[in-house]
């Protein structure tokens, strides 16, 4: 069974990275390119994974996070937050939130693929 | 000179007395009739009325009436009559008795006596007005110092001392000028008349030319405001006739303004002291006032500043990294060989590609940390610890880079390193710093030699650090060098090699790269630590560079934090917390802290602190201001761990920690010992 991985991020160049990347590992790819729109997706296509930016206008990540995280038919969708911020407070708050793995940009592809695989094997 | 009225029908009286008071000398007044001589009292300034007994029936009422009508001045009231009169009811009124049949001598001299006792008492009467008067001018003086005192509004100020000047000197106009704000107080009973503030504006503008000569107000904006009690009852331009003292409000640098004072009647010399004394005291309170304006102004800008500086990392941190990643992402892909197939001189240049994106996230990083470290937003991890894993770490991290240059690259422990109090992860940046340098700067088959050696403050006292100060309250220092066999630095540009992006001008640094902040960031990394760091070198001789940290006990490890979190909890919104201390440990704690940091006080010394006795046990409570709960909790067990080591076991047990959070909106004196002595119950349940 295909896995479908979710990737929100308002930055279309790196979700088309991303995609392309995931893509060619034998993972299918969602896109959104704003909270809003992730957010209903996610509720809408109940995917496997969430790849989650959390700097977006309106709606940000850790929001997301925490909607999706408490809520009981979401909750078990693991969730991998993307940053450019370092703070020592992102780390802490997106724990907090309910990110399963925090991974801070620029990430090498390898990262990201090593992640995306522990949290979603493509074989269960 | 005296003025007397001589109450007689006698003629032979009346010769009596124009021989005993000489008419070039006195005046002697003449009358048989009592309305007369009321109206005389009146109009005249008398100093004594001789009264014969026989000029009317009923005197004791002319003597009574005579008393009462006494104005400011008493005028002496004699009876004419033989030694045997008797009538008490006149007798009551009368200062004196001239007895008829006495020696002309006799009566003279009783009539000079009673003149002299006259003008004695009048002068006393006079005196006692006058010092009266001045006994409340000071009153007044006093009241309005411990007003002036108690503001620091520059408009409160100005309205106090005007009050003041009305109270003590009674002007029947007073108009004040205020250069900051060109306006113009004008304050009397009567309202001004509009052509009389017209006419004021432009004597304002006349008086300032005067006296400011190379300033000028502007006529056009300057404001009026006007204070007046009788709103039908004008003033007009009939006040310029009135009486007047001008005087400057001025500071010790500027001039602030000027007062006009106006009165119907004359000022006197106690007014005039009087007002200037009002202007002197009013004049520090008004600086003092105006100092704090401006000190409020920087903080505001201050607190501003602080703000965007936190923001502005935040956001270009975010901003530069983040096109970074589809472009490292992007050339990776095509390396990998995810987009077909890539020629070798494709990748080539793609690989040229990423080595400076790498390059360019690498230069990103280092100034973000540099503005972390010098806007001190950096956060640190401070623990005491053993500084020779960290050292390890970085030898083994840079062995197989070292191997490859065929450098020798060596770690070793001079003597007896104790455990230093650091952050693990910065030294860890600071010696990988130097090593990463000491490779590229080294040429193959060199040698790099890590080392570590614990050294006195004494041993380092000679060392140039340029603008370093050695703290030489730390008697020991533990010193890590990193020393190189490679090109060396000359001697002038060893003073810049700390500075931001001074890679030194040679054909070898411009091949090996690097961000030009390693350096840096190693100087503000290393100062975080309390220590020093600085550098030996000669060209081709290599370069030693060197890193002192101190060693400190525990005290020092307090004070250190304590100072580090207290700036640092500034930037949070502002609580105060207070901490419970135990009596007996308050004089080791007050030595461990900077005054103006805490303060331990006593019940009722300051404000700032309360003293509760519970059952014995004295407690101090202490306040901090401008700190917060996470300050607060960790100073609480800085205070927990220094007292396990310091106090007896046994006493341990008698100490309670507690805090609680100030809200912001205050309490007053008297709820706040409320709250605590509840609180301190909780405590104990």
């Amino acid at each position: 069974m295909g896995k479908k991985v979710l990737v929100v991020d308002d930055e279309k160049d790196i979700v088309e990275t991303i995609k392309f990347v995931l893509e060619a590992q034998g993972y299918e790819c969602l896109c959104a390119y704003d909270g809003e729109a992730g957010l209903k997706k996610a509720k809408d296509k109940m995917p496997d994974l969430i790849l989650l930016d959390v700097m977006m206008p309106n709606i940000n990540g850790f929001k997301i996070s925490r909607l999706l995280k408490f809520d009981a038919k979401y909750k078990n969708i693991p969730i991998i937050m993307l940053t450019a911020r370092s703070q020592k407070e992102d780390k802490i708050i997106g724990e907090e939130t309910g990110a399963d793995i925090y991974m801070t940009k620029p990430f090498e592809i390898e990262e990201l693929v090593s992640n995306v695989k522990k949290l979603c094997p493509l074989e269960d | 000179m005296a003025d007397i009225i001589l109450f007689t029908k006698s003629d032979d009286l009346k010769a009596l007395f124009e021989e005993i008071l000489p008419s070039e000398r006195n005046s002697l007044l003449l009358t048989s009739d009592a309305e007369e001589c009321m109206k005389k009292l009146y109009s005249q300034n008398i100093d004594g009325i001789i009264l014969d007994y026989e000029a009317e029936e009923n005197l004791s009422a002319l003597a009574r009436k005579i008393r009462v009508a006494g104005k400011k001045k008493q005028p002496f009231l004699l009876l004419y009559a033989p030694v045997d009169y008797e009538n008490e009811l006149l007798f009551r009124y009368i200062d004196g008795f001239l007895p008829k049949n006495s020696a002309k001598s006799q009566t003279t001299a009783l009539l000079h006596s009673a003149l002299r006792l006259n003008r004695s008492l009048n002068e006393l009467t006079k005196n006692n007005t006058e010092l009266a008067k001045n006994i409340y001018q000071l009153d007044v003086l006093y009241n309005t110092s411990s007003g002036f005192a108690s503001t620091l509004n520059k408009k409160k100020l100005i309205d106090l001392m005007i009050q003041s000047v009305q109270r003590s000197i009674s002007p029947t106009f007073m108009s004040v000028y205020v250069k900051e704000t060109n306006t113009l107080f004008l304050s009397s009973n009567r309202k001004p008349t509009f052509r009389l503030e017209e006419a004021l504006k432009l004597r304002a503008m006349l008086n300032f030319k005067v006296v400011y000569q190379d300033e000028e107000i502007n006529i056009e904006t300057l404001k009026i405001e006007k204070n007046y009690k009788e709103e039908y009852s004008e003033m007009d331009l009939q006040l310029f006739n009135y009486d007047n003292i001008f005087s400057l409000i001025t500071l010790s640098d500027k001039n602030y303004g000027y007062i006009e004072v106006f009165k119907e009647a004359d000022f006197s010399q106690e007014d005039l002291t009087c007002l200037q004394s009002i202007l002197k005291q009013v004049s520090s309170p008004l600086e003092n006032a105006i100092l704090y304006q401006e000190i409020k102004d920087t903080n505001t800008k201050l607190e501003r500043l602080e703000r965007l500086k936190s923001d502005f990392i935040s956001i270009v941190s975010h901003e530069l990294r983040t096109p970074l990643t589809p472009i490292k992402n992007s050339l990776d892909i095509i390396l990998k060989g995810l987009a077909g197939d890539v020629s070798d001189a494709a990748k080539k240049f793609v690989d040229m590609a990423k080595r400076n994106a790498d390059r360019l996230s690498d230069i990103i990083n280092d100034l973000l940390d540099l503005s972390k470290v010098e806007a001190g937003k950096m956060e640190f991890k401070f623990e005491k610890q053993s500084v020779i894993p960290v050292l390890e770490y970085v030898k083994n991290t840079f062995e197989p880079t070292a191997k490859r240059k065929n450098i020798d690259l060596s770690l070793e422990i001079k003597n007896d390193i104790p455990e230093l109090y650091i952050d693990s992860k910065r030294l860890e940046q600071v010696v990988s710093n130097l090593v990463s340098n000491a490779i590229k700067f080294t040429p193959e088959n060199g040698k790099i030699q890590v080392s570590c050696e614990n050294v006195s403050c004494k041993d380092l006292l000679n060392v140039d650090f340029y603008e370093q100060t050695l703290n030489e309250n730390y008697e020991n220092y533990v010193k890590i060098s990193v020393k190189d066999s490679g090109i060396g630095i000359k001697k002038e540009d060893i003073p810049k090699i700390f500075d931001k992006f001074q890679q030194i001008e040679n054909s070898l640094s411009r091949e090996v790269g690097g961000t030009g902040l390693g350096l840096p960031i190693a100087k503000q990394l290393t100062q975080a630590h309390q220590g020093v760091i600085w550098l030996e070198s000669e060209p081709d001789k290599g370069a030693n560079f060197q890193v002192a940290i101190p060693i400190m006990d525990e005290f020092q490890i307090f004070k250190t934090d304590l100072d580090r979190t207290l700036c640092n909890s500034k930037q949070f919104k502002k609580n105060l917390s207070l901490i419970l201390l135990k009596e007996k440990e308050t004089e080791n704690i007050k030595s461990a802290i900077q005054n103006e940091k805490l303060s331990i006080v006593k019940n009722g010394e300051n404000s700032n602190g309360v003293f509760l006795n519970d059952d014995n046990t004295s407690i101090y409570l202490s306040f901090i201001q401008d700190a917060d709960e996470h300050a607060a909790d960790f100073i609480i067990k800085k205070i927990q761990s220094f007292v396990k080591l310091n106090v007896p076991e046994n006493e341990q047990n008698d100490i309670i920690y507690s805090k609680v959070t100030y809200p912001k909106d205050g309490l007053t004196y008297a709820t706040l010992s409320e709250n605590l002595e509840k609180g301190l119950k909780c405590i104990k349940e």
